[in-house]
């Protein structure tokens, strides 16, 4: 019963994935179709983004992926926008998801504040330098960072295929600087009806692999917990449930910091973000109900594919070679 | 009112849980009995008066729901809390039809809440408003939390009832025909200093507030928007869970989202 109606939604989650990039190339169509009768009108383009970003809030629930992840390929390589507005927006999708996601987490002792805050001060310092150099970058050449924003999306997809996280790390010895930082804490796990203890090591290398992360983020408006929660919990040994709760409240911090950037360079356009952040908060609404009913595991290799094929798209648009136009 | 401590009977198989609550209970000032199993939990309520027990839903020996029944075959008047992490409307509504409370571990901050406004002995309530359609109503729902209220339906009653009567809290209505409100709270703290009043009114004001507090009694008005609130509260508390599991589903955490998500729509 429960495969059956798992094969179900599954059919419908592929369906979803087929219209979301049938989406722009139809509408793309069809404004070609009415740039031709010289009648096209404002609210066009954030209608279809609107829906477009409602179906990715769905996938990317389903498929354990980040909105921003998902949404500054796809929208840069299927919708004819500037890929700094595209940037700029994609830091506010992912900073939405974060904010709305936060109080939650730390009302349930999940998020972790104390190891929270040595990382987001390191990882939102380099987000501002992040974006500030992927502007800069975009404006010697926006080709420069389609490139890197494609081998980027590429390393992601690879990334999410192969890493496979550990639910509870075992930790022998903390180090000194994770036992200076206080980086330990405790949680309840329900399904073991036992208090689960945990502590940091390799503190050290885990902050300084956070100055990669936070110039990443910034630099393509990406949301940062693909790259957060394999550090904190592959790395510095955290469990999965505090890492992925704690990267979502860190987006929120390193986030805020990049966006200021792009917000100041007039890179965030309401009517863009608006549908966006809405569509995709909408999205992830809908994608939790559905999730706590059936869980197909092949909209993630789904989803992965599509950025594999969208980071490859990046590359071909950056280095003009037309392959996959 | 009489300071008379309540003997708490705790039982959980897990010792660490049943520890770190007992603790607790202790420290808020009930005598506390732990059992890790239901058989020992019945020979303590065989040899003690229990006036509460807390017990664990599953356990090797029974279920939670067993000792209770056996429970309260021992001590009819005992109050009984069912305490579980794995939690489901039917064993609700079957704790529910013992009656018998029940708590749902993920949720403790209502379960301390509960043990904080336990009765601490016999307290005689006086409620005081000309409507009686009212007064009933407020009685009914004070009856329903265990205590037994005197009514009195004008200021003359109430001041008769206070001089015949140790009455511990008088909650009063500020328009009455006979007198005002805060004239029978300035009466009946002269016939008793001791009492403990409250001003309900349908018609506040700053001052009103002001004088009730000069009179060191509390003040409540009628029409509060509470159940609007409270419905606010709900979809807010909705969304954010929701939130929280698509947070956790983004990052790469499928099992804790589904966890939360339907942790969540069970409570509701």
């Amino acid at each position: 019963m429960v495969n059956i109606r798992a094969r179900s939604v599954g059919w419908l989650i592929g369906s979803l994935m087929v219209f979301v990039l049938s989406c722009p190339s139809l509408a793309f169509a069809a404004e070609q179709a009415t740039v031709a009768t010289a009648v096209k009108t404002w609210w066009f383009w954030p209608v279809i983004l609107f829906v477009f970003c409602l179906v990715l809030g769905i996938l990317a629930v389903m498929a354990g992926v980040g909105g921003g992840v998902l949404y500054v390929p796809l929208v840069s390589g299927f919708f004819p926008l500037h890929i700094d507005f595209v940037r700029g927006v994609g830091l506010m999708v992912a900073l939405a998801g974060a904010l709305a996601a936060g109080p939650g987490l730390l009302r349930r002792n999940l998020a972790n504040l104390r190891l929270a805050l040595p990382v987001a001060l390191i990882a939102s310092t380099c987000s501002i330098v992040g974006a500030m150099l992927g502007l800069y970058l975009s404006s010697l050449n926006p080709d420069i960072i389609q490139i890197c924003l494609g081998v980027t999306i590429v390393g992601i997809a690879i990334l999410l295929l192969v890493s496979k996280n550990t639910e509870k790390p075992v930790v022998n010895k903390q180090d000194a600087i994770g036992l200076a930082l206080g980086l330990r804490g405790a949680y309840w796990d329900d399904g073991a009806r036992e208090s689960v203890e945990w502590k940091t090591h390799r503190t050290l290398l885990s902050l300084c692999m956070f100055i990669l992360v936070g110039l990443l983020a910034g630099m393509f408006g990406l949301g940062a917990g693909w790259a957060n929660v394999p550090v904190l919990n592959l790395l510095m040994g955290v469990p999965l449930k505090v890492s992925v709760a704690t990267s979502k409240f860190l987006l929120s911090i390193t986030d805020t910091s990049a966006a200021w950037i792009y917000m100041n360079r007039g890179c965030v356009i309401p009517l863009i973000g608006v549908p966006s952040i809405v569509g995709l908060m909408l999205g992830s609404l809908i994608g939790v109900k559905i999730l706590a009913v059936a869980k197909p595991k092949m909209i993630r290799y789904m989803v992965i594919a599509v950025l594999f094929f969208a980071g490859l798209k990046a590359m071909d648009k950056g280095l003009g070679l037309g392959i996959l136009e | 009112m009489k300071a008379k401590k309540i003997n708490i009977l705790l039982v959980d198989d897990n010792e660490k849980f049943l520890k770190s609550v007992a603790e607790r209970t202790r420290l808020k000032g009930f005598n506390v009995f732990t059992a890790t199993n239901g058989q020992q939990a019945l020979e303590i309520a065989q040899k003690q008066h229990i006036h509460v027990a807390v017990v664990d839903q599953r356990m090797p020996d029974m279920e939670g729901l067993v000792v209770i029944t056996k429970l309260k075959e021992l001590i009819p008047d005992v109050k009984t809390i069912l305490l579980t992490g794995h939690g489901d409307e039917k064993l609700k509504e079957a704790s529910e039809a013992l009656n018998s409370t029940y708590f749902d571990k993920q949720d403790m901050g209502r379960f301390w809440a509960f043990l904080s406004n336990l009765p601490l002995g016999n307290i005689n309530i006086l409620l005081v408003d000309d409507n009686p359609k009212f007064l009933n109503t407020l009685a009914e729902r004070i009856r329903l939390k265990g205590y037994e209220p005197f009514t009195a339906l004008n200021g003359h009653e109430a001041i008769e009832i206070t001089k015949t009567t140790k009455i511990h809290l008088a909650v009063v209505d500020q328009r009455m025909p006979d007198m005002d409100g805060l004239v029978v709270i300035t009466k009946l703290k002269e016939i008793d200093a001791d009492i403990k009043t409250l001003l309900l009114t349908g018609h506040g004001d700053e001052k009103l507030k002001e004088a009730t507090e000069a009179l060191s009694s509390s003040y409540f008005e009628k029409e509060d928007m509470g159940k609007f609130w409270r419905f606010v509260r709900k979809v807010l508390q909705s969304l954010e869970t929701s939130m929280a599991a698509a947070g956790m589903a983004t990052g790469g955490d499928l099992e804790d989202a589904v966890d939360i998500e339907s942790h969540h729509v069970k409570k509701k």
